[in-house]
């Protein structure tokens, strides 16, 4: 019998807080995309915030029981690699844009091609498995699954770190900065949850009681990194007293 | 005056234009739309048959990609290209010794009509270069730019310089049009300043803008 305040601490901290965050990290992505004019830089803040609102999205369609609702869960996954792959592709191009010597960045033009063929293995395993639920257990499927994202984010991960170096634009790079530590909390999140699931700690126990908590930290976090980093997009001033136009005074 | 292209920008300017024999600077973060002044004003010399110059660090596909983005058309008039690929001229971002010399030499040409020379490379080259040297080789050219009937107009990357470059840049240019990005709440809000122009009166006023299929439109930032 779940304990009525773990149940309750639970369902706050592990995904009301984390949504809560995720959203509104995702809104300035939207909210900073209106005030840029270039085609490239615009794509890049409604990738990432794309990217972020279905994070959040994520553990609560995860955290869900209802297995009956398979289909849905691969088709949401499907969607989320693929536009987190757009959301890599748009990274890169502004990463050599603001590269002084516009250096090509592992070949992305024919590179890119190679990563969207591994998102297209995962999608395929996806949504396969939504017909034929045995195949993402089997030895196929989840080398479909595992090769196809390791090719895509690893080509995408390395292309952006070497952009990232490259670049000469700080703001990139703290965008840049705060991805990649959100990518670190990710990690916490999941490595807390397969710890918990080690020590036997009950699946159901995990999404609905206490022991949530530990994971709730790190998505906590890396709500808190994509804020950041969503912030870091672009430049935004505060308008101060100083900078108010000292208007004329009206005619008598 | 040398039309900026924009309506709503010459009219803010209240001369129609940029000043004749001027250099102008357009600064403001990446991705803000600074490019497009550019575009415009270039789009505004080919109707008017002015020599137009355009000096990018891209190649002219790339640019003439962003081009499109912003209802700007340059199929039908086309600038003279001194790009990194693509162009009349190649453009190597590390050779400004071969800058200055094609520039000038372009300039003698077609001293004949009105010229505008548009570049989007100054970030670069601030970057690839001491200060000091890149200074000295605007302060040259600009010299050159003035003995003829032409508009130099250069954008710059705000956040890719310490403030003590930036502030020796707008010192240098006649004129200097600031873009930024402004928090309003929970409102992010585009804003322009005319920060200063050469025979213009000062203006201290922000102006929230927006691109738009047929231009720029401006309107007045009150808080």
């Amino acid at each position: 019998m779940l304990s009525s305040p773990g149940f309750a601490l639970a369902i706050i901290f592990s995904e009301i807080i984390p949504a809560a965050i995720f959203l509104y990290a995702a809104y300035w992505a939207f909210e900073i995309r209106k005030g840029l004019a270039n085609p490239i830089y615009r794509n890049h803040a409604l990738w990432q915030g794309c990217a972020i609102a279905l994070t959040a999205a994520a553990p609560i369609i995860t955290y869900s029981n209802n297995y009956e609702i398979l289909a849905g869960i691969e088709i949401f996954y499907s969607a989320f690699f693929v536009i987190i792959f757009i959301f890599i592709d748009s990274t890169v191009k502004i990463a050599r844009r603001s590269d002084p010597l516009l250096r090509s960045i592992l070949n992305w033009k024919r590179v890119r091609i190679l990563g969207w063929a591994g998102i297209g293995l995962a999608v395929f395993d996806n949504l396969y498995s939504i017909v034929n639920v045995s195949f993402s257990n089997s030895l196929v499927g989840s080398l479909f699954f595992a090769l196809g994202l390791l090719i895509a984010f690893a080509l995408g991960g390395l292309a952006i770190t070497i952009g990232a170096r490259r670049s000469k634009d700080m703001l990139l790079r703290g965008n840049l900065k705060w991805l990649g530590l959100a990518l670190l909390f990710a990690v916490g999140t999941v490595s807390v949850s397969s710890i918990e699931g080690f020590m036997g700690v009950s699946e159901f126990a995990t999404y609905y009681s206490y022991p949530a908590l530990p994971s709730a930290v790190f998505y906590i976090l890396m709500g808190y990194a994509f804020y950041r980093s969503s912030r870091s997009l672009a430049p935004v001033s505060h308008f101060s007293l100083e900078d108010a136009p000292k208007l004329d005074p009206p005619a008598p | 005056m040398a039309s900026t292209g924009l309506p709503s920008l010459d009219n803010l300017l209240g001369s129609d234009g940029y000043p004749d024999k001027s250099t102008i600077l357009v600064v403001g973060p990446p991705g803000i739309g600074k490019e497009a002044l550019g575009y415009w004003f270039t789009n505004s010399g080919l109707i008017q048959n002015d020599f137009c110059l355009y000096n990018t660090r891209l190649s002219s596909k790339e640019v003439l990609q962003d081009v499109k983005a912003f209802n700007v058309d340059f199929s039908q008039r086309v600038p003279f290209w001194f790009a990194s690929q693509g162009g009349q001229l190649k453009f190597d971002v590390n050779d400004l010794a071969g800058l200055s010399f094609n520039i000038k030499d372009i300039l003698k040409k077609n001293s004949d009509r009105r010229i505008r020379v548009v570049t989007d490379a100054l970030s670069s080259l601030l970057m690839l270069n001491q200060p000091d040297t890149v200074y000295k080789f605007l302060t040259q050219l600009f010299d050159e730019v003035k003995k003829y009937d032409s508009v130099f107009l250069a954008t710059l990357e705000e956040g890719m310089h310490p403030p003590n470059v930036l502030a020796a840049m707008q010192q240098l240019f006649d004129g200097v049009v600031e873009l930024r990005l402004y928090e309003e709440g929970l409102r992010v809000l585009p804003l322009l300043r005319i920060r200063k122009m050469r025979g213009v009166a000062p203006q201290p006023g922000y102006y929230n803008f927006s691109f738009t299929k047929t231009g720029m439109e401006l309107s007045v930032y009150a808080k």
